[in-house]
């Protein structure tokens, strides 16, 4: 056995070996290891105690009080009309909004907010379940009776964001101008569309009147009921800096809740529609013929026959058979004689006068509606001759009032816009003579005193315009017995401020128009009746005499 | 006769002797962090010693006495009555079923004279001596076994199972992380630790659905969730949250927490007077006190390290672990690491039991570092057998 080595069994060995580690180091070892986890603990604690002691340290906002308010800062500007009658403002109210994985009992929390809510049980319960969101909104703009409420019920997980509601106090009366904004306060159209593209201040100034807007409203609602009009749209223009003072769209809508009318309502018909204007085109093309021809108001052109340019024959609808003069082309409305009138100028000065008028491009304004007008690709003889009478070139209502004011203001070109103007005059680019201007003040006063605009007078607020019926296009081309009738008119006439046009879409004839149907039975007295109320508003004098036919006679040469 | 109990093998030792061997610097970091705990109480009533300060300098004077008595006691005094002491205080702590009344919903309380007694704080102290005693006792070789840890495990089991009954979960639970932290010190295998963990793991759906009151599980759900109840269970949680975060770095100044003096921090006197702290002199405050808890901690690992005797090594860390598992517990339970579960900050919190028994407790500590300067407390002169 000698010189052989004890080997112990590997079980002995373990065991000499725990024998070996002195109880000492093995404690010592142990001492060791609780210290590291003493100190991780000191320093998770450590830890802890800097992220809860931080500033940013934020204890769940939503658990301090259950009803705490989330305030939103996006808020709209506050928009009013000229005189500062709010029409447009965003209140503060609160929604309810609820976090699904903080809610224990959602029964209980869905039964209970159902009971103060115009909302179902399960609508809320099924928003409550959806594991998935930690947002789901309960209720929007709830009453502060509602808030007080369900804050009172204490429930967990539930809590009020605060968000501004657009309101429109006014209604209707400014649909189309101020468009709306969406449930997320997002401007959607109109100048609230405008508005969100273009950052402005907190409070917006509308060049608008809310007088006047709402006199013009019920003039032409009144007259749309009156004839039996599809639609009807006005606007009134100041001709000295573009402000638009009333632009009405019927049928409209009401901004507080703008999906509750169909699409044609939100349609506006001033800015977006265009339309072939028919005969009030007629005041352009004599405007024309003066300016760029050099024509004086009594050069008599030949009347009395149809005039026949290639395949097309152009008749009057008020024939008078007879040579007329200028004055008189415009006053009883002659095609012919309209004709005659643009073949007189070049075919460039042509399509060079209508663009100056701005009736050829889109018009800038601070609504986004605004309709591009329709033109004719070539201005051959046939075009010219039948956009001299108002075919062939479509364009909206607020065009042919900026290109009445250019006609009426002296000759200058303006901007329209809806914003409140700090200056009344703004001089723009000219487009016509003072003269030119000045004639077309006789001519068109003369048209409304001895022609087809008759029943556009207010005795002390004289109105000089011109009449326009243009059938509407359908399917099989031209419709006879559906019409647009139009008046273009400017007031007071002795020194125009403001330009009018008024359309109404579709008018039918009545007892009081004896079957007419045409401008001159319905858009004309439509415009006589908005003149009359909305004159004084605007605050112009009345006239003290009466203007008579006398005092344009030297402009008319008797045969 | 008194002398002679402090008479070691073969030497007198004086009375002036141990007291000279004190643990110093362990003595003035108790000193500072009792103080702590005066100027808070002082705070918390509003600028007065009246309300709780003075009752809390007396309890003081006692457990430094008993601090003192237990230093000076000779070390194998303590091996020999470390049994006795458990006994005694298992004993009071099954009278508490019978003749204990009630607080707040449970009953932890002794009527003793005038004194109200909450004889689960003795208790650990007594688990301590006890436990300390057992493996000073046993050979490395059987320490390794596994039948030598049914007996520890006994003393571990009888208490806890007393603090359930009271219904206290938290000292139970408090109470059963020192036993088995001292069991791992004594060095049990790993592996029974790690599948003594992984069977408490395993059983705790059982311990939820059996053993848990209403309440108990109301407030680990609360802890878990402290948003969904902030006006009921969860109120104690959140107000001590919002308590340290407007405390901030520097705090409010003393005297100066909002939370604290609109009453809204709860139990601001006993086991939340950390956030009167953290609120009023921030978190420079804060680590400030933990770094004193660190320092004794750190004191008391080196009087174990350098004892000689194993239960001299045993009695000071598992104090030690004691001392850890309260100021660190509790902490963590007011930061909302943990569940909130009644335990009191260490030498700060309003309470008589507790500051007396943990103050006897480190004398029990000192009592080994000074014995082991001494030289009496060597392995071979403390071996009874």
């Amino acid at each position: 056995m000698i010189g052989h080595d004890y080997l112990p069994h590997p079980k002995e060995r373990m065991r000499r070996n725990i024998l070996s580690a002195t109880p000492q180091a093995s404690a010592a070892r142990r001492l060791l290891l609780l210290m590291i986890v003493f100190v991780f603990v000191c320093g998770v604690v450590g830890a802890r105690m800097f992220d809860m002691a931080a500033p940013n340290y934020q204890v769940n906002p939503i658990a301090t009080a259950q009803a705490s308010f989330i305030a939103d800062e996006r808020k709209r500007p506050t928009i009013t009309d000229r005189n500062g009658n709010i029409v447009a403002i965003d209140i503060a109210t609160a929604s309810l909004f609820a976090d699904p994985a903080k809610i224990s009992d959602t029964d209980n929390t869905a039964h209970k907010l159902a009971s103060l809510l115009p909302v179902d049980e399960s609508v809320i319960k099924a928003k409550l379940q959806n594991p998935n969101k930690r947002f789901v909104w309960v209720a929007r703009y709830l009453t502060p009776k509602q808030q007080a409420m369900i804050h009172n019920l204490g429930l967990p997980g539930v809590g009020f964001k605060q968000e501004y509601r657009r309101i429109y106090p006014q209604g209707e009366l400014f649909s189309h101008i101020l468009g709306y904004a969406n449930i997320d306060n997002k401007g959607i159209a109109g100048l609230e569309k405008f508005l969100d593209q273009n950052p402005n201040d907190d409070s917006v100034t509308l060049s608008l009147d809310l007088q006047a807007q709402h006199a013009v409203r019920e003039e032409l609602s009144a007259a749309m009921q009156e004839f039996d009009a599809q639609g009807a749209t006005a606007t009134l223009l100041d001709i000295r800096n573009g402000e638009v003072v009333a632009m009405v769209s019927l049928p409209d809508f009401d901004p507080n809740h703008p999906m509750q009318s169909p699409p044609r309502n939100r349609f506006n018909q001033a800015t977006l529609g265009v339309y072939e204007p028919g005969s009030v085109a007629k005041s352009f093309t004599v405007a024309m013929a003066i300016e760029s021809a050099g024509l004086k108001p009594d050069a008599v052109f030949d009347a009395s026959e149809p005039l026949r340019i290639g395949k097309f024959s152009v008749r009057d609808f008020h024939p008078q058979a007879r040579p007329l003069n200028i004055a008189e082309i415009l006053a009883h409305s002659s095609n012919i004689g309209a004709v005659k009138l643009a073949l007189q100028v070049e075919e460039n000065q042509h399509r060079q006068f209508w663009e100056q008028l701005g009736l050829l491009d889109a018009v800038g304004l601070e609504v986004p509606e605004t309709g591009k007008p329709i033109t004719p690709k070539k201005w051959g003889e046939l075009e010219r001759a039948t956009i001299s009478y108002g075919y062939g070139v479509s364009v909206s209502p607020l065009q042919l009032a900026t290109a009445t004011a250019t006609l009426v203001n002296g000759g200058f070109r303006i901007a329209p816009t809806i914003l409140h103007q700090p200056h009344v005059h703004v001089e723009g680019e000219r487009v016509l003579s003072k003269e030119t201007s000045d004639t077309m003040r006789a001519l068109l006063r003369q048209a409304v005193l001895a022609g087809t605009g008759q029943r556009a007078d207010v005795p002390a607020y004289p109105v000089l315009g011109k009449t326009g019926t243009a059938e509407k296009v359908t399917a099989n081309g031209y419709d006879k017995n559906k019409r647009r009738a139009f008046f273009l008119s400017a007031f007071p006439a002795q020194r125009p401020q403001y330009a009018l046009i008024v359309m109404l879409d579709e008018p039918k004839a009545n007892a009081s128009t004896f079957g007419y149907a045409t401008a001159g039975w319905t858009a004309a007295p439509l415009t006589s009746r908005i003149v009359k109320r909305v004159a004084p508003l605007l605050g112009l004098r009345p006239a003290e005499i009466h203007t008579s036919p006398e005092q344009y006679a030297h402009l008319v040469a008797q045969p | 006769m008194i002398t002679g109990i402090f008479r070691a093998f073969g030497r007198r030792v004086s009375f002036l002797d141990k007291l000279a061997a004190l643990d110093f610097p362990l003595l003035a970091v108790l000193v500072l962090i009792t103080s702590v705990g005066v100027l808070m109480l002082y705070s918390t009533a509003g600028g007065s010693m009246e309300h709780r300060g003075w009752a809390q300098v007396s309890r003081l004077s006692i457990g430094m006495g008993l601090l003192l008595l237990a230093v000076l006691v000779d070390i194998k005094i303590w091996i020999k009555l470390a049994y006795p002491i458990y006994i005694f205080a298992l004993g009071t702590l099954f009278l508490v079923e019978f003749a204990g009344y009630q607080s707040m919903g449970a009953q932890r309380w002794l009527h003793i004279a005038n004194f109200s007694v909450q004889p689960s704080e003795p208790m650990k102290v007594a688990l301590v001596l006890a436990l300390a005693r057992y493996y000073h006792d046993l050979s490395a070789e059987k320490t390794v076994s596994f039948s030598s840890m049914i007996f520890p495990l006994i003393l571990i089991a009888l208490p806890v199972a007393l603090l359930l009954r009271q219904p206290d979960l938290g000292t139970a639970i408090l109470t059963m992380s020192l036993g088995i932290g001292i069991l791992f010190l004594a060095g049990i295998r790993y592996r029974y630790f790690i599948s003594a963990i992984l069977l408490g793991l395993a059983s705790l759906p059982l311990i939820w659905r059996f053993v848990l009151h209403p309440y108990q599980q109301q407030r680990i759900l609360t802890f878990l969730y402290p948003e969904q109840d902030p006006m009921g269970a969860g109120y104690h949680i959140l107000q001590s949250k919002i308590a340290l975060g407007s405390g901030g770095v520097f705090g409010h100044g003393y005297l100066g927490g909002t939370q604290n003096h609109l009453d809204f921090l709860p139990e601001k006197e006993t086991d939340f007077i950390f956030t009167v702290l953290a609120e009023e002199i921030g978190l420079m405050g804060s680590l400030g006190l933990m770094l004193l808890y660190s320092i004794a901690l750190l004191l008391m690992f080196l009087i174990a390290v350098r004892s000689s005797s194993h239960f001299g090594r045993m009695l000071a860390m598992g104090f030690g672990i004691n001392f850890f598992l309260h100021a660190f517990g509790n902490i963590a339970m007011v930061t909302g690491l943990i569940p909130v579960v009644g335990m009191p900050l260490p030498l700060v919190s309003y309470g008589g039991s507790a500051i007396v028994a943990m103050l006897f407790g480190f004398g029990l500590v000192m009592n080994v570092h000074v014995h082991q300067s001494i030289g009496v407390g060597s392995a071979t002169n403390l071996d009874l057998r």
